[in-house]
């Protein structure tokens, strides 16, 4: 398959994924948006997004769009018809007084449009419900006159909606146009990630950004689960602090700081003398010496930085250890078995080598203690420190010959 | 698992069993009973994390457990893994303390000071940082103390028995 394949036209359904997405990512930006804790969200439940909150419902119909100049929310618009024939329909499932109706559109309202009411909930909507019936009046009687014409009716996509409307009594179309709010020019669907970052306060900045994606993506697959209904229809707010707490602890296992790049070791520090007399067996010159103290003393105050901020870290330290002593042992055991017929010179040429590989290729050869970490002098450093230990070594016999 | 010396010299046992026997002691103070030995697997990895330290600035044995933790819930971040992830350290300085007789275990799962004492002269030998352990374990004793059982401690830390 080729990659830059245009969409086909006649089956383009950008725009109604787009929007589902839309309505997942809107319903998580409301929950995280909540101070309380039994704070709850349903997507396509009975509104394309629900929320519970204090014993109180709000329902969000979304008009989302990726067009560079969204369409306007006007009186006329197939948009807001189709949004109050959903909610009248809805009506006999809820408590008017204890529901809001929102209409969420990237769009703007017309600011001499009689919609602009519904921008303010304290607002009075009487001037607004009559041009709605007004209107709705204009749409049927349009679509009765076509039909007794013989013409084909228009406004067929208001109608429903338009119908709906004027069936309710006069005094019900006011009390639901009272628990209706217009939730103009919001965020569109690319915008969410950077709104849901700025909500998560606990997270240091540079990683929120980051944290609010892992947490997209894990609402996303909640949100298709409770479509298929593998879980519950209503995902709590709790479960998302939960979700969290876990995206930090990923994010802190994933993100070590290299803290000792740019710093040498004290001009009166002394290795163990280990570290030299492992060296030495394979003739070893300065500059190992030089580069091995250098690595070890980097990567032994990283050991300490991280087990002193963090006890946990020991348990990952000793297992990225293990990690080094297998690669090590691999080729250590290699070079035993090469070495069986040679010179002791050559034998220790061969422990030089290995040497060298733990300074110049293990750093890119042996996988990192975390995802993205860098920094060379920890794995270069971490040999040095369990040469010391004698859990590795450089001559083919260094167990044998350093006994003391 | 193996442990490099670095490692171990960071969390040696010796000084971890110090940090044990001081928390014993405080908690005693406080409940007139001993610490639940699953305690001390709350209380040394709180007073050994570094990145903690500064949530103890401003607090004193009377602040209580709630308190802190609602004025820092930064602890509370990842605590079941720093917990768990400090199992091996906290089980090696209880089996270290019970041989230098510092702590007694008791046959209902108690921890109890034992015949040692922590030498009076160690606390010169340290370093400000370490010092500043010894003086948070000793709050952490009297807030676990004054916070009900060891169900509520640990309920009132997100944690689970």
């Amino acid at each position: 398959m080729t990659e830059n394949i245009k969409s086909n036209a006649v089956h383009e359904a950008t725009a109604a994924a787009l929007g589902f997405y839309f309505q997942s990512q809107f319903a998580l930006l409301k929950l995280i948006s909540q101070t309380s804790s039994d704070a709850a969200a349903a997507v396509e439940r009975l509104d394309d997004v629900e929320l519970k909150v204090d014993g109180q419902q709000l329902f969000y119909q979304l008009k989302h769009s990726i067009k560079e100049f969204p369409p306007p929310v006007t009186l006329a618009s197939v948009a807001l018809w189709k949004t109050i024939k959903v909610w009248i329909d809805a009506l006999p499932f809820v408590s008017l007084a204890d529901t809001t109706f929102h209409l969420v559109a990237v769009g703007k309202v017309p600011t001499d449009s009689p919609l602009m009411s519904l921008c303010d909930l304290d607002s009075d909507r009487k001037a607004l419900l009559q041009a709605m019936e007004k209107e709705a009046d204009r749409v049927l009687t349009e679509r009765s006159d076509a039909k007794s014409a013989g013409a084909k009716p228009p406004h067929s996509a208001r109608a429903p909606g338009c119908l709906a409307f004027h069936a309710l009594a006069p005094s019900a179309r006011l009390s639901l146009l009272r628990r209706v709010i217009i939730q103009q020019d919001t965020a569109s669907i690319g915008e969410i990630p950077n709104e849901v970052a700025k909500r998560l306060h606990l997270i240091p900045q540079v990683q929120r950004l980051e944290a609010a994606k892992r947490l997209l993506q894990w609402w996303d697959q909640q949100v298709i689960f409770s479509l298929c209904e593998k879980r519950e229809r209503v995902i709590q707010r709790s479960e998302m602090e939960y979700q969290i707490s876990s995206i930090i602890a990923d994010l802190d296992n994933g993100t070590l700081v290299a803290d000792f790049s740019e710093f040498t070791q004290p001009e009166d520090y002394e290795p163990d003398g280990l570290l030299t007399r492992q060296i030495a067996l394979v003739d070893g010159r300065p500059s190992d010496i030089a580069k091995a103290i250098r690595a070890q003393w980097r990567a032994k105050e990283q050991r300490s930085k991280w087990i002193t901020n963090n006890p946990e870290m020991r348990s990952k330290i000793a297992g990225y250890d293990s990690v080094l002593t297998e690669r090590w042992s691999d080729r250590h055991s290699q070079m035993v078995e090469d070495c069986a017929e040679l010179e002791p010179s050559q034998v220790a040429n061969k422990g030089l080598e290995l040497l060298r590989w733990t300074h110049e290729k293990a750093p890119t050869q042996v996988e990192p203690i975390s995802r993205g970490w860098t920094a060379h002098y920890y794995v270069q450093g971490t040999f040095q420190v369990l040469a010391i230990d004698l859990r590795v070594g450089w001559h083919a016999n260094y167990l044998k010959l350093l006994k003391d | 698992m193996a442990i490099a010396h670095d490692i171990f010299a960071e969390t040696n046992p010796a000084y971890c069993a110090s940090l044990l026997a001081t928390f014993v002691r405080s908690y005693r103070i406080g409940n007139k009973s001993e610490p639940d030995i699953t305690l001390c697997y709350a209380a040394l990895p709180l007073a050994l994390s570094g990145d903690l330290t500064p949530t103890f600035n401003g607090t004193n044995r009377r602040t209580g457990l709630l308190e802190w933790l609602r004025r820092s819930p930064v602890i509370q971040i990842r605590l079941a893994a720093r917990v768990n992830g400090s199992l091996d350290i906290v089980t090696e300085a209880i089996r270290f303390g019970c041989f230098s007789n510092l702590l007694e275990i008791k046959t209902d799962g108690k921890v109890a000071p034992g015949m040692s004492l922590v030498p009076k002269q160690l606390r010169a030998e340290l370093t400000q940082d370490t010092r500043k352990n010894f003086d948070n374990i000793d709050r952490i004793g009297h807030w676990f103390a004054s916070a009900g059982s060891t169900r509520t401690v640990f309920n009132l830390m997100g944690l689970e028995l």
